[in-house]
């Protein structure tokens, strides 16, 4: 492979980036132009301005040559710009701040791209990154603000950040770290209790206590969604690390024991159940936002009414936890389902480099971060269209927020820097 | 880790594709009713801004549209016709076939489509709903409302060819177009003139339920044609030495030996008791659920099929009085009709249907009811004797008011005991017995005597549809 000199025409990494922007400024297009007043909109300054930010970062990232995987960053770029249409239709204020936290995300990755020198780094600090991830929590809980029923704000005088958001990627960094010593053990080391093969205490004991310090802290905080989360993201990389199912479906009994207990503990965990089991039957109460939600999947049919032209302010938390279903109704069953393909492209690349990088560690953080979005976005997609437990967690580039933004680019920019390493390794040439 | 990494994308990916399949299924399945639910904020919108379709009776006559885009209605069909179309109130809702009918009335069934998001994004909103063609025959909807006279009750008549209903009345009824201003009189009213007798009422059927007992007894074959039943005026049903409770036929006059034809035809009681004995508990339930008690009964506005006892049990007093419609057996008018209409049609049992067309405001039609049946109830050669039996009932014995010069008419009366006070007037029965093309059903609340109060109901309300329907 040569190096492309400007002027040659476009590289593959550009034509892909490009389509990847194009559904999400045609969305902002006509989000504006269906505005009130197209002509004072502020829909022209965030259109242009999101797509300043991918083309800069494009450009600084060698046009591809210094990005990693291409596909992975351009569905990145994809789900973030159909994310700001929608928020932009439902609140323009909204918008520009989304904006700048998707500024902030590509910037964070950029620089993660450009300065780390090794993924390798990271795993030396592995239990700072336990560590950090455990105050960050535990801040939470001591001076946590409650907002939409969870604890799980830190108020900053200007800004709030969700401290949870950060916390998950620097626990999948530590699990990719200890996985990475331990997964040998981990897969031999067993001893029979009951007819059951059980791992050796000594191993898998650190594990298992950093998942029941980081569940508490998050009963404590009442953010039931993100303690599904860590959890889940925790069996699937002690999976991948070990190869052995009966860890998953210990976990899963385990699952199954807490979420009894809390059925029986925490009223607003009960109160999610039974919606979740008839929502029709709690329709002006706790059950509202689902079938509102409902309404507005249906009521975008195939193709969705078109960006800026339907009803999603009736739905309850349209920019965040919603945004599914404004996009459903909006963008219709089409545009939901090219979402859905889109974090099933992000799972599918980021597993994909997990087989091939030769790094364990570099693996399992490929393989964790893939995770933690893709169950993250199933969580949040199943709950919106009712068919698990509603839990408020954001869609992954998509949800209005700040933190969820920004940890969703750091975490991304992981896979990507791995991905170059690989890149790298087979063809040296590339980016000379 | 290669098969380990393999399997927990596989995982992911697997998750990913069941969202994909509920989301189409929200959309596809369940789009219609959720776009058009009445507590969907989207419906109210989209109601200010397009014309709601019409609905109208078969001969093309208007009952219900739009004054204007955007409403209020304006109701100019029959009066009787209230329950069925039900009402659109902008404080008040929907109901009847305003409700059922809601999304496509609206119209919301094109603006889901492709074609309709084109003509949105050309500038041109859809601007009207569907109109709505009713299988009611205003001619023989009329004749029901002068026979019954305002009388509390109900009527139902239907074609059991097809299941089409020609004409259906609940009194006492209610303006549609003034629901707003009556609602506090309406709703406080204790006869309930919001509520549709015809398909929700549930009524004890007492002796009209006769035929279908018959019908059971012959398809079990427990008992033939010409067994004889022995009639001394009552029977004790008591199952022990000290239980009196018995089963009487009225005055206790004693029918004496009677047979089959000739206990329906005289409506004796003390026969029928022996009957069910005969059937027998077991056989009796069977036999009720093949006509569809307890099941649902699909129509196009809110309707129940007929009730057996709620505690389940079925001793030898209870079996007794089930055979002659009592003992907290309970049944609507609608089912009654669609029960006839299995004896009138060799066993069949049709699902009545009201609604026979919609049309696009281009007048092209884009959904028709098509006749369907509902379960095979008895054998055709069971239900020909059972109509037979019918035929004399009406030829010379209770049911005689109902006759016709000229028709034969098939036919029972029932004068239903219930708690409310006097007996329920009923008359269940069709017409011409030998190719029948429309089955009547009547009650009439506290009436009396089936035989002198609903059976000349229905001779008119028979005499009309005989003559006006184009048969």
């Amino acid at each position: 492979m040569r190096r492309r000199v400007p002027g040659e025409g476009p590289s593959p990494a550009d034509i892909l980036l490009a389509t990847a922007l194009l559904p999400g400024m045609l969305a902002m297009l006509m989000a504006t132009l269906a505005s009130g007043s197209p002509a004072r909109s502020p829909g022209w300054i965030v259109l242009a301005a999101f797509a300043m930010v991918f083309l800069t970062a494009h450009i600084v990232l060698g046009r591809g040559t210094r990005t990693g995987d291409p596909v992975l960053f351009s569905t990145v770029a994809f789900l973030s710009g159909l994310g700001l249409a929608e928020v932009l239709r439902l609140d323009p204020v909204l918008a520009s701040r989304q904006l700048s936290h998707v500024g902030i995300g590509v910037a964070v990755a950029c620089a993660t791209l450009i300065l780390s020198p090794d993924l390798g780094v990271l795993e030396k600090y592995k239990y700072v990154a336990a560590a950090c991830s455990l105050v960050l929590l535990g801040v939470t809980i001591l001076f946590g603000v409650e907002a939409g029923g969870a604890r799980s704000w830190l108020d900053l005088g200007p800004v709030a950040i969700q401290p949870s958001e950060a916390a998950k990627i620097l626990m999948v960094t530590f699990y990719a770290g200890y996985l990475k010593d331990t997964r040998v053990l981990l897969r031999k080391s067993s001893r029979r209790v009951l007819g059951i093969l059980l791992p050796d205490p000594s191993y898998v004991g650190p594990l298992v206590l950093m998942w029941g310090i980081s569940l508490v802290l998050l009963v404590f905080q009442k953010d039931l969604g993100a303690a599904v989360l860590f959890f889940g993201v925790f069996l699937l990389m002690l999976y991948v690390g070990s190869g052995r199912l009966s860890y998953v479906l210990g976990g899963a009994a385990l699952l199954a024991v807490g979420g009894a207990a809390c059925y029986k503990l925490f009223p607003h965990v009960r109160v999610r159940i039974d919606v979740w089991v008839s929502p029709w039957r709690f329709l002006d109460s706790e059950g509202y936002q689902v079938v509102q939600s409902l309404f507005a999947v249906a009521d975008g049919g195939l193709i969705g009414r078109g960006p800026g032209l339907g009803m999603p302010g009736v739905i309850p938390a349209a920019p965040t936890d919603f945004i599914f279903a404004a996009i459903c109704e909006e963008m219709g069953l089409l545009g939901a389902l090219a979402v859905v393909a889109a974090y099933a492209l992000i799972v599918y690349r980021g597993f994909w480099w997990a087989s091939r990088l030769h790094d364990d560690f570099s693996a399992l953080i490929a393989a964790g971060i893939s995770s933690l979005i893709g169950l993250q976005a199933f969580t949040i997609m199943a709950g919106v269209l009712g068919l698990v437990p509603l839990t408020g967690v954001t869609l992954p580039f998509v949800s209005y927020g700040g933190s969820s933004m920004i940890a969703s680019f750091a975490g991304v920019a992981l896979v990507l820097r791995a991905s170059r390493d690989l890149a790298r390794e087979r063809m040296p040439q590339v980016g000379q | 880790m290669d098969s380990s990494i393999r399997r927990a994308s596989w995982a992911l990916l697997v998750a990913l594709v069941i969202v994909a399949v509920r989301l189409g299924f929200v959309v596809v399945v369940r789009g219609q009713y959720l776009a058009g639910h009445p507590r969907n904020p989207r419906v109210a919108m989209v109601r200010r801004q397009v014309e709601r379709g019409g609905i109208y009776l078969r001969g093309g006559e208007v009952v219900v549209k739009d004054s204007s885009a955007g409403g209020p209605r304006l109701y100019t069909g029959p009066a009787s016709l209230a329950h069925l179309v039900g009402y659109e109130d902008a404080r008040y809702g929907t109901a009847g076939l305003e409700c059922t009918y809601n999304g496509l009335l609206l119209g919301l069934d094109r603006s889901r489509s492709i074609a309709g998001a084109m003509k949105r994004l050309l500038g041109g909103e859809p601007g009207r709903g569907n109109d709505i063609v009713l299988t009611v025959d205003l001619g023989i909807q009329q004749a029901a409302e002068r026979a019954m006279g305002g009388r509390q009750g109900a009527v139902v008549v239907f074609d059991p060819r097809t299941g089409a209903v020609l004409a259906i009345l609940s009194n006492p009824g209610f303006t549609p177009g003034q629901i707003s201003s009556e609602w506090e009189r309406l709703t406080s009213d204790s006869s309930g003139p919001l509520f549709n007798r015809a398909t929700l009422g549930l009524y004890p059927p007492g002796s009209v339920i006769k035929p279908i007992i018959a019908a059971i007894a012959l398809s079990a074959r427990v008992i033939d044609a010409q067994d004889v039943f022995r009639c001394t005026g009552a029977i004790k049903v008591g199952t022990s030495a000290d239980d009196n409770r018995e089963i009487s036929c009225p005055s206790r006059t004693a029918h004496g030996k009677v047979s089959l034809a000739r206990a329906i035809a005289s409506s004796c009681n003390v026969a029928f008791a022996q009957i069910g004995w005969q059937i027998g508990a077991k056989q009796l339930y069977n036999g009720f659920r093949k006509f569809g008690f307890g099941e649902s009964l699909p129509f196009d506005v809110a309707a129940t099929a007929g009730k057996l006892p709620e505690d389940g049990t079925f001793g030898r007093a209870r079996v007794a009085q089930l055979a002659i419609g009592q003992g907290e057996l309970v049944v609507s008018p609608l089912h009654m009709a669609a029960m006839m209409g299995a004896l009138a049609e060799g066993g069949l049992m049709r699902r009545p249907y009201v609604v026979s067309e919609v049309r696009s405001p281009s007048g092209e039609t884009i959904r028709r009811t098509r006749s369907s049946i509902l379960g095979a109830s008895i054998l055709p050669s069971v239900a020909r004797r059972v109509k037979d039996m019918m035929v004399e009932a009406v030829a010379q014995g209770t049911a005689r008011a109902a006759g016709i010069p000229g028709v034969e008419v098939a036919g029972k009366t029932g004068t239903a005991e219930n708690p409310h006070g006097p007996p329920h007037a009923w008359f269940a029965g069709f017409a011409p017995a030998s190719k029948p093309s429309v089955v009547v059903v009547v009650i009439v609340e506290n009436g009396g005597s089936g035989g002198k109060v609903a059976a000349p109901i229905a001779r008119e309300i028979m005499r009309a549809a005989l003559g006006n329907s184009s048969q």
